[in-house]
Formats: C-alpha cells, sequence, structure tokens
C-alpha cells in the first residue's frame, strides 16, 4: 500500500495550524510570502483555485479571497478574470548562498544560547523580543 | 435579498414553547452558522425554514418571501436533515434516482461526479455506507438540485474528525462554485469558526446574538487590567462576561470604540468560541443589532 | 410488413416521477402481498380442480335437484369430501383484506415517520400533499386489481357450492366473493395509512390498525348488514331456496304470527317440561299441536349482488373519507 499523495498543480499547497491564534486569511498570505522568499513560489505562478484550497483546508471561501486580496494589495499577486490569481513580483530574495552564510550563523548563536542555558521558549522570546526592538528602530529611522 | 427572515416566530409542542419571539434576518450569500446548546430550538427553526413544520405564531418567509414549503421555495431550498435520513435499502444510484423522480430536477452527473471523486460506490446500499459516506451522499443529493439556499442540520455531529473536514471541505467547496447561502446548525462552535461568516445563537427559543463574524470578532474584546478599575468598566462599558481572580479582572466586553482604554489595561482580540460561550452563560444578555442596524450595545432584556 | 425495416426506437414504457418513487419504495411489499395471494390462488386452483371433477365424479351434477331423494347419496359424498375446505378457506380468507392494511397501509407514512426519512422525502422538491395522494391511489389500483381477481379466482373455486349453498352465507363465502373483498381492502389500506400517520410508528400502527379493521368489519358483518334490505320472513316448512339464502334469524311464532321472544320461549319450555316432554322431535311435536310454528327470516341468494353492491360503496366512502383524513392529518398536524 502506498500513501496516498495529494498533488495538485500550483506550487502552494497551504495548510493550517489551528492553535497558532493567528487569523486564517493571514497564515495563507504568509504562506505565499514565505513560499516566495524561499524561492519555491516564483512569477507567474498560479495561486490555487479558491475552491481546491477550500476544499483541502475546509474553510469559508471568503477567507481565500480575503488573503488573496490582500496578497493583490501588497503587489505580490495579481487577478485575472477568469483565469485565477498569479504571482506579481517577488519580494526581495536573499541569494541562496547568503542564506546559507545567515543560517550557519545562527545555528552558531543558537548553540551558544543553548550552552548559556536557555530552553527553547526562553530562546523564542529572546528571539521576538529583538525582532520586535530591529522593527521599532527601523520605523524610527525611516519616521 | 434575506434568505430567511422571520417576525415573531413562535412554535408550539403541546405545552411548551420550542421557539419564541424569534425575529432575524438572513442576507444572502452568506455561510451561516445557527448555534446553541441542545434544546435551543435550533432544529425547529430550520424545520420551519424548510416547510416541515407549521409555526405557531409569527411569519417566516426564504428566499425573498417565499412561504416555506410551498412548490417554489422546496424547489429552491435544500435540506440535509439530522442523523442525514435516507433510505438505506435503496442503493447510491437509485437514491439518486428516487430524488430525481421527487424533485423533477437533479443534476445526476453533478452527484455522480462528485460521489466518484469520493470513491463512494454506486451500487452500495445506502446503509452498508459509513456515516460520513451518508453524509457525502445527503450532500451531494441536496448540492445536485443546485439549490439557492441550502440548509443543513447538525451535519457533522455524528462524523470522525477526518469525515468531518471531508464533509465541510465538499461544503465550502460548493459554496466557492455556486451562488449558494448555507445555514448550519450545531452545538460545537469551533467546528463551524473557520466556516462560517454569519452567526446566529439560540438559546432558550430565542435570538440571543446575531451578525457578521467578522463584525462580532471586531466588536468584542477581552480586558485584562487591576482588580481595583474592574467596577468602574463594568458600570460605563457592556460587559458580556467578567471573570475575576485575586489581582486582576479579565473582561469580555463589546465595544466599537477601541480607543477607550483605560490606563494599565490590556485589551486583546477573542475567538468566536469564547465569544458564545460568554453569551450563553448568561442567556439574559443579547447582542442584535439596533435599530439602525448597528450593532452598538448589549441589551439587557426584561426577562 | 415490407421489406424496408423503419428504425423505430423501442418504445420504453417508463414511470416517471411520484409514480417512480411508489413504485420503488413499496415493490416488495407489493411484490409480499401479490405473492402471498398467488400462493393461496395455487391451493385453490389445485384443489378447485379436484372440487370441480369431484363434483362430476360423485355425479351430483347429473342427479336432479341435489337436496332431492336422488342426490341423497351423492350430496353426503360431495360433503365427506369437500365440505371441511370449502367451510374453512372463505373464514380464513374474510381477514385477508384486513392483513393488507396492517402490512401495506400502516407502515405507508408510519415507517417515514419512524426513521426519520420524512425529512428526506418531504424537502426534495415535491410537497407531501402530492406524494402521500399519488401513493394512495396508486396503491388503491394496485391493491383493488390483485384483489379483485382474487375474488374472481375464489368463485369458480367455490363454484361446485353454489347450488348447494348459495353464495349469501355469512361470515363466509359472502366475505370473498364478489367485489366487498376488495371494497373492504381498500377500506383496510386507508384505515393502515391513517393510522400510521396518526400514530408514527410501524408496529402499534399495525396492532392498531388490525384491532380497528376488526372493530368496524365484524360488527358490519353481524349486524348492519341485514338492514341492506328487510329479510324476507317465511314460517312453517314453505321457505323455497333457504338451502342457498342466508339464515339470519329464526323462532317460533304463535298462531297469531306473533314472534316469541327469548323469555316467552323459556316459558314454553317450562309448560312443556311439565307436560312432560323431554326430547326435540317430541318437542316439535307437541309445538304443533298448540298451534306453534316455526317462522325464519332470510336474505335470498338472489340478492346477492345488490348485497355486495351496497356494502362495498359503504366500504369505499369510508375508505375516501380516510384516505381524505390522512391527507389532512399530514398536512396540519405532522411535526
Amino acid at each position: 500500500m502506498g500513501i496516498d499523495k495529494q498533488i495538485s498543480g500550483s506550487p502552494v499547497e497551504f495548510r493550517l495550524d489551528p492553535g497558532s491564534g493567528v487569523p486564517t486569511y493571514l497564515q495563507l498570505v504568509r504562506q505565499v510570502e514565505d513560499g516566495l522568499r524561499l524561492g519555491h513560489v516564483q512569477p507567474g505562478d498560479q495561486l490555487p483555485k479558491v475552491k481546491d484550497v477550500v476544499a483541502g483546508l475546509a474553510i469559508n471561501p471568503n477567507t481565500v479571497l480575503k488573503a488573496y486580496r490582500e496578497l493583490e494589495h501588497k503587489g505580490l499577486a495579481v487577478g485575472r478574470p477568469g483565469q485565477g490569481t498569479f504571482i506579481r513580483d517577488t519580494v526581495k530574495v536573499v541569494p541562496l548562498r547568503e542564506q546559507q552564510r545567515l543560517r550557519t550563523g545562527l545555528m552558531r548563536w543558537l548553540s551558544s544560547a543553548t550552552d548559556a542555558g536557555l530552553d527553547e521558549d526562553g530562546i523564542r522570546a529572546l528571539f521576538t523580543s529583538a525582532l520586535h526592538d530591529l522593527t521599532r528602530q527601523q520605523k524610527g529611522a525611516a519616521s | 435579498m434575506n434568505v430567511i427572515e422571520t417576525h415573531g416566530l413562535g412554535k408550539r409542542y403541546r405545552r411548551s414553547w420550542a421557539l419564541r419571539d424569534c425575529t432575524l434576518a438572513i442576507p444572502a450569500g452568506r455561510v451561516v452558522a445557527l448555534v446553541g446548546p441542545n434544546g435551543a430550538g435550533k432544529t425547529t427553526l430550520l424545520h420551519l425554514a424548510v416547510g416541515l413544520t407549521k409555526q405557531s405564531e409569527g411569519e417566516i418567509a426564504v428566499l425573498g418571501g417565499e412561504t416555506p414549503g410551498s412548490d417554489k421555495a422546496l424547489g429552491r431550498v435544500g435540506f440535509v436533515a439530522q442523523d442525514t435520513p435516507l433510505y438505506s435499502y435503496l442503493s447510491v444510484a437509485d437514491t439518486l434516482r428516487l430524488v430525481a423522480n421527487l424533485s423533477g430536477s437533479l443534476d445526476e452527473a453533478h452527484a455522480r461526479e462528485r460521489l466518484s471523486a469520493l470513491n463512494i460506490p454506486m451500487d452500495r446500499k445506502v446503509g452498508q455506507l459509513s456515516g460520513g459516506q451518508r453524509s457525502q451522499v445527503a450532500l451531494a443529493v441536496a448540492l445536485a438540485r443546485h439549490p439557492r439556499l441550502l440548509i443543513l442540520d447538525e451535519p457533522v455531529a455524528r462524523l470522525d474528525p477526518l469525515a468531518r473536514h471531508e464533509f465541510m471541505g465538499a461544503l465550502m467547496a460548493a459554496v466557492a462554485e455556486e451562488e449558494i447561502s448555507v445555514l448550519l446548525s450545531s452545538h460545537v462552535v469551533s467546528e463551524l469558526e473557520r466556516v462560517c461568516d454569519y452567526l446566529v445563537v439560540l438559546a432558550d427559543g430565542r435570538v440571543q446574538v446575531i451578525g457578521a463574524v467578522e463584525d462580532l470578532l471586531e466588536t468584542h474584546k477581552v480586558l485584562t487590567g487591576p482588580i481595583e478599575q474592574a467596577d468602574d468598566i463594568a458600570d460605563t462599558m457592556a460587559v458580556v462576561s467578567d471573570t475575576r481572580a485575586s489581582r486582576s479582572a479579565r473582561l469580555l466586553l463589546r465595544t466599537n470604540d477601541r480607543e477607550l482604554l483605560p490606563a494599565g489595561w490590556q485589551a486583546e482580540c477573542t475567538n468566536l468560541e469564547e465569544i458564545v460561550l460568554a453569551y450563553l452563560r448568561v442567556p439574559h444578555v443579547s447582542a442584535l443589532p439596533g435599530p439602525s442596524g448597528q450593532q452598538d450595545h448589549v441589551e439587557e432584556r426584561s426577562a | 410488413m415490407t421489406g424496408a425495416t423503419i428504425a423505430t426506437p423501442p418504445i420504453k414504457w417508463r414511470i416517471r416521477g411520484l409514480s417512480w418513487v411508489t413504485w420503488r419504495q413499496h415493490r416488495s411489499a407489493i411484490a409480499g402481498f401479490i405473492g402471498l395471494l398467488v400462493l393461496l390462488a395455487i391451493f385453490l386452483v389445485v384443489n378447485g380442480l379436484s372440487m370441480h371433477s369431484g363434483y362430476d365424479k360423485i355425479g351430483l351434477n347429473s342427479c336432479g335437484n341435489p337436496y332431492g331423494q336422488n342426490c341423497a347419496n351423492q350430496l353426503e359424498a360431495f360433503q365427506n369430501d369437500y365440505q371441511k375446505w370449502a367451510q374453512m378457506v372463505p373464514r380464513v380468507f374474510a381477514f385477508l383484506p384486513g392483513v393488507i392494511g396492517v402490512f401495506i397501509g400502516a407502515p405507508l407514512v408510519a415507517r417515514e415517520l419512524e426513521t426519520g426519512t420524512f425529512r428526506f422525502a418531504w424537502t426534495q422538491g415535491s410537497n407531501r400533499i402530492q406524494w402521500v395522494v399519488t401513493k394512495l391511489v396508486l396503491l388503491s389500483v394496485v391493491i383493488c386489481a390483485v384483489c379483485l381477481a382474487f375474488s374472481a379466482l375464489f368463485a369458480w373455486w367455490f363454484g361446485p357450492w353454489h347450488s348447494l349453498v348459495g353464495r349469501m352465507a355469512s361470515g363466509q363465502t359472502y366475505e370473498t366473493e364478489g367485489i366487498v373483498f376488495t371494497a373492504r381492502a381498500l377500506f383496510g389500506f386507508t384505515l393502515g395509512a391513517l393510522l400510521g400517520t396518526v400514530i408514527g410508528r410501524t408496529v402499534p400502527a399495525m396492532a392498531a390498525t388490525a384491532a380497528a379493521w376488526l372493530a368496524v368489519v365484524w360488527p358490519s358483518v353481524v349486524f348492519l348488514r341485514q338492514l341492506i334490505m328487510k329479510p324476507i320472513v317465511a314460517s312453517g316448512n314453505t321457505v323455497q331456496n333457504i338451502a342457498t339464502a342466508w339464515t339470519v334469524s329464526h323462532g317460533v311464532q304463535n298462531s297469531s304470527g306473533h314472534h316469541l321472544s327469548q323469555s316467552e320461549m323459556n316459558d314454553l319450555f317450562t309448560q312443556a317440561r311439565s307436560d312432560g316432554i323431554n326430547s326435540p322431535p317430541t318437542f316439535d311435536r307437541w309445538l304443533a299441536q298448540h298451534h306453534y310454528t316455526e317462522w325464519t327470516s332470510y336474505e335470498p341468494n338472489s340478492r346477492f349482488w345488490h348485497f355486495q353492491i351496497v356494502e362495498s360503496a359503504c366500504y369505499v366512502v369510508v375508505a375516501l373519507l380516510v384516505a381524505g383524513a390522512t391527507v389532512w392529518w399530514l398536512r396540519r398536524r405532522i411535526v
């Protein structure tokens, strides 16, 4: 017996994390953004049809429509009447080698944090607050 | 157009009222959750809407003015009853033929396609299908009549989680494909949260909460703060639930005013389940559209 | 026929709509009902062939008046061979129309209510009034056709006895010959439908149907039938064709024609006993000496069709009323 593979034509395969507390439509938006960043979603790709998404995830079609509208609003996707929604432009892609270098650095930092006695939650809290500060600094610099 | 509209609707069985003084209007194009504890009158309301029963008082109209149970309404309203009653001695194919002959208009190809995609054998007797498969047959039959309004009474109550997911997926795909309004009842809110965009809470035979899910989420906030100020807030704002610990209080309240947040208090968004549960715990508090249609106050109903 | 064949599509007779629904849902009940009657029919044919040939073989067809001196031996032989069946079978068959009501009428709506499938059936586009009327009408037609055929076969089977006992025998052949059997089946069917609709559960509805059917039919046989036409009253042994008539009642009258009541009869017995009378033949003689004569009230065999038509009409009217009540209940009272 083989595993029942679900294969769809689209490069995006949405999934939901019910416990995350993040609104469903936002989870969909982020998955497309992540896909773009990681390179497995590319300009010109068609997003899955609304019907297929809702059939797979059992969510309200309006949620998917809202996510696609949000992607259009962000300039990442464009709706073509009668055809579907397509990826328009990609968020800034960091080259793969650069990504690899950053990842090595992060791993090093993570192991030093573990050595210092931080557990997973502690690391996450520290990371989130640092990211938060950084964003605020950037925002402050911008305005 | 309102798919369902009622005014002072009531249904009495012998001595007791299953539904009383129910006034509501449900706009078209929505997926509506009808929620409430067991015995709240959900099934009665749905049976009134499909014409299986007659009201004792008040009025009800479906699809913009049709009388439930009239030929016009019967042709356009689909219904999947509780426990999906089907003739267990008929095969799936014969069930389709039966409905084709009962309704005079069944898109049989549509139903066959749907069922073969789910690997449900057409020659199997309905009585030998699993609960999930039987629900899918009932849904496929209902959808193949291309109703404008589809009403489902506790459609997934008896299904396992996987069958539940598949059923809701199939239902939502149909909603995405066709212009169809859906009204489904459940006594479990969590399973409807991601599916519905409109909510009706029935309690004790009356409408307690009604509105778009988005609006309800936007207008209900959880405030957490020092217990000393909790009474002041409770006096000035529409508090639905009030839980107090030794030093802090947690208030679920209804507000349109996002700016008005007392110092030292933290506001969080909440979810549908919490809102519904909060209201169900206090049956005398209701959230109904005000005269302007705005949801701007919590009413203390004169009990 | 010419050589050129014209390609005509085979005419397929297809039933549609609610007729198909009725056929599909009730075909097994109908098949069971027809199957039962076919089994009984086979018995009637087998037994009937033997009875018909026996009648001829014994010579009852050629000895003249069957109750005459010439036929006495033949009559006894025939009765010995066949009377058992001729008495028992009609008594059993008299209940068949009630069985139809119990097994086809009662479950008709009750099963839908009991299993909840009415919530499916009545929300698929056709309204429940059309639904129930179609079922009632079509099944009634089938039941009537089958019952009439069965009654006709029964009449053939009973044929040899017609010249001996006629067709008016109440509680026996009268109940299955002619059209009363069918009318009563129709009544049973609608009665079952109504009780099933009101009670809403199959088995209790079946029990109630059996009880109600008997409660109507039994008194109608015993008390009401003689009201259709006043029985003929004859006195003494002058009754013509009494053997083939239905004897409604009989008793003793005095010389002025007064029918003695039960208490008057008791007085008479006391009086006769004091005169030393202690056996029926001597009592008969004693009665004649005292100018008492016997009287008999009866419905002659010639009234068979009159009785059948009047009684059947009554059942049909009641059946229609009951069917109307079923529809009314379904429309107004259900859930």
